[in-house]
């Protein structure tokens, strides 16, 4: 479990350091083409070799880091917003209420998600804001129903009546002695969506309508990459890796911490 | 003696779920209670698991809504309007590990409501936490703790020091040493009657544990299924139990001293 949660850590935060630090660590511009210099295999100048353009794979990796994990980031971060305080309303207040939100969820949760994107983003037009707020506005379901539940059952403690019983306000029963005390689900939630959503981001960009060229994101670099993946191998395996590794980074950080939260499991 | 809670025909009733095409049952929690507590008495609701003990208690002190009666507290209705209304009734749980938030240290738990109701602020804040953990029997060093550090018995002085932060008039006990051991029960029970006899606060002291109330209270109500059995001075119910159910309440008790 503690294993868990510092793989996942290290391999995320080295992730972070790369998208954070890009220009220190590449001397590269994304964007600068070189027609002499095009499908060249990986080498001491250009380590991931450089793309049909002549541009550097490694520098437009680099750059790529920073949209698809701030996509990932900044998208979790609406969805988070939008969810605990649906979530948490229609836990804390019950009864009708909390029947007709829940079937509200019920009704959005039967449209298939991908294509709700695909079709409000041909819609609005794929850039980078619009791909963050629609994939925010589409994944909040899932943590409304995981407050919701979390806030069914710490309503009933003693402490949430003691809070009653002073007569504070609402709001402060709900933020500071409700959802404070279910921050963990909130956490683990929030990092398994966030992996989830690197991972829509990369695959709209695959089909054409996420981070538009020249722009890079490790989506529409795996699909520039495509048409040559007989002859230069390296404009899809190093894309595909870092999506892996991001991905996978999250999932077990995401585990680790599910497991950290759970009171029934014994810490060594 | 003046009354401080007068409680007149008070029903509750729960709906059971209604599962499929079943009916839906009704269960009278409360039903037609009569009573009230004189100022500064400590007043006993004692009765088994499921007599509606607990619900009368969450009716008193708005926790819950009743269906109909009234429940008055010096005369007028409980309507938990105002702050002042909303301090003078508090509340003791039984459940000592969720009574106290897991998030906040011991001293923002007994600085809040302080700091709500009487706008305290900076020193004399300071002194008013220190003043309440010395009147339940702990001292400074608790301020800095988070409730799970604490035992038991501990964390029931905190919740016990919170409740008397807003100065109250009535306090709710609802079975506030049954998750204690016998040696610590008999120091809580003593501050209960400490705080009954120097600060006047008027208990309602809810327990199954006869032994308790013999010691403690000077009125007792005997419940059984959502009804009141048999009200009445402690003296008068120990020596002259009118119903069955308070003679078999009494018989048995472990070495009962009021058997025949």
């Amino acid at each position: 479990m503690k294993k868990m949660i510092w793989t996942g850590g290290i391999i995320l935060v080295f992730f972070l350091c790369l998208a954070i630090f890009a220009p220190f660590i590449s001397s590269y511009d994304y964007k600068e083409q070189n027609i002499n210099l095009r499908l060249q295999p990986p080498s001491s100048k250009h380590i991931f070799g450089t793309d049909e353009f002549g541009r550097d794979v490694f520098a437009r990796m680099l750059y790529g880091a920073r949209v698809s994990i701030s996509v990932g980031f900044l998208a979790i971060a609406i969805a988070t917003l939008i969810g605990v305080s649906y979530g948490a309303i229609s836990g804390y207040y019950g009864g009708l209420i909390d029947n007709i939100m829940m079937r509200i969820v019920d009704i959005i949760l039967t449209i298939p998600v991908l294509f709700l994107i695909l079709m409000l983003i041909v819609y609005l037009g794929p850039s980078i804001s619009n791909i963050i707020i629609i994939i925010g506005l589409t994944s909040w379901t899932d943590i409304a129903r995981i407050v919701r539940a979390e806030v069914l059952k710490i309503k009933n403690f003693a402490f949430v009546d003691a809070a009653k019983l002073i007569g504070l306000p609402k709001k402060i029963i709900i933020f500071k002695y409700i959802i404070l005390n279910i921050s963990g689900p909130i956490l683990v939630y929030i990092v398994f969506g966030i992996s989830g959503a690197i991972l829509t981001e990369s695959g709209l960009s695959f089909l054409g309508l996420g981070v538009q060229p020249p722009f890079p994101s490790w989506g529409n670099i795996l699909t520039a990459g495509k048409d040559y993946i007989h002859t230069a191998w390296w404009l899809v395996l190093f894309p595909g890796i870092f999506i892996f590794l991001t991905v996978f980074s999250l999932n077990i950080l995401g585990e680790g911490l599910r497991d950290f939260f759970n009171p029934k499991l014994k810490r060594e | 003696m003046k009354k401080i809670l007068e409680i007149n025909n008070l029903k509750k009733n729960f709906r059971t779920e209604r599962i499929f095409f079943g009916s839906n049952k009704i269960i009278k929690a409360v039903d037609d209670v009569f009573f009230s507590i004189n100022s500064g008495e400590i007043c006993a609701l004692v009765g088994e698991s499921g007599s509606g003990k607990t619900t009368i208690a969450r009716c008193i002190a708005g926790l819950e809504t009743f269906d109909s009666g009234s429940i008055l507290f010096k005369g007028t209705p409980l309507i938990f309007k105002t702050k002042e209304e909303r301090r003078k009734i508090q509340y003791i749980f039984q459940d000592t590990y969720n009574s106290l938030n897991p998030r906040m240290r011991i001293d923002d738990t007994i600085s809040e409501p302080i700091k709500y109701h009487f706008e305290i602020k900076g020193q004399k804040l300071n002194e008013e936490v220190n003043k309440l953990l010395k009147k339940v029997g702990l001292n400074e060093s608790f301020r800095k703790k988070f409730p799970h550090e604490l035992s038991g018995g501990q964390r029931q002085r905190i919740v016990i020091a919170r409740a008397l932060s807003l100065k109250p008039e009535l306090i709710i006990a609802d079975e506030p040493v049954s998750n204690l051991d016998v040696s610590i029960q008999a120091q809580i029970l003593q501050l209960f009657l400490e705080l009954n006899i120097k600060d006047k606060i008027t208990f309602l002291f809810i327990t199954h544990d006869l032994r308790i109330v013999y010691n403690l209270a000077d009125y007792v109500i005997v419940m059984k299924d959502g009804k009141i059995v048999e009200q009445g001075q402690t003296q008068k119910i120990y020596s002259k139990p009118q119903s069955d159910y308070t003679q078999n309440l009494l018989y048995s008790i472990p070495a009962s001293p009021f058997k025949n």
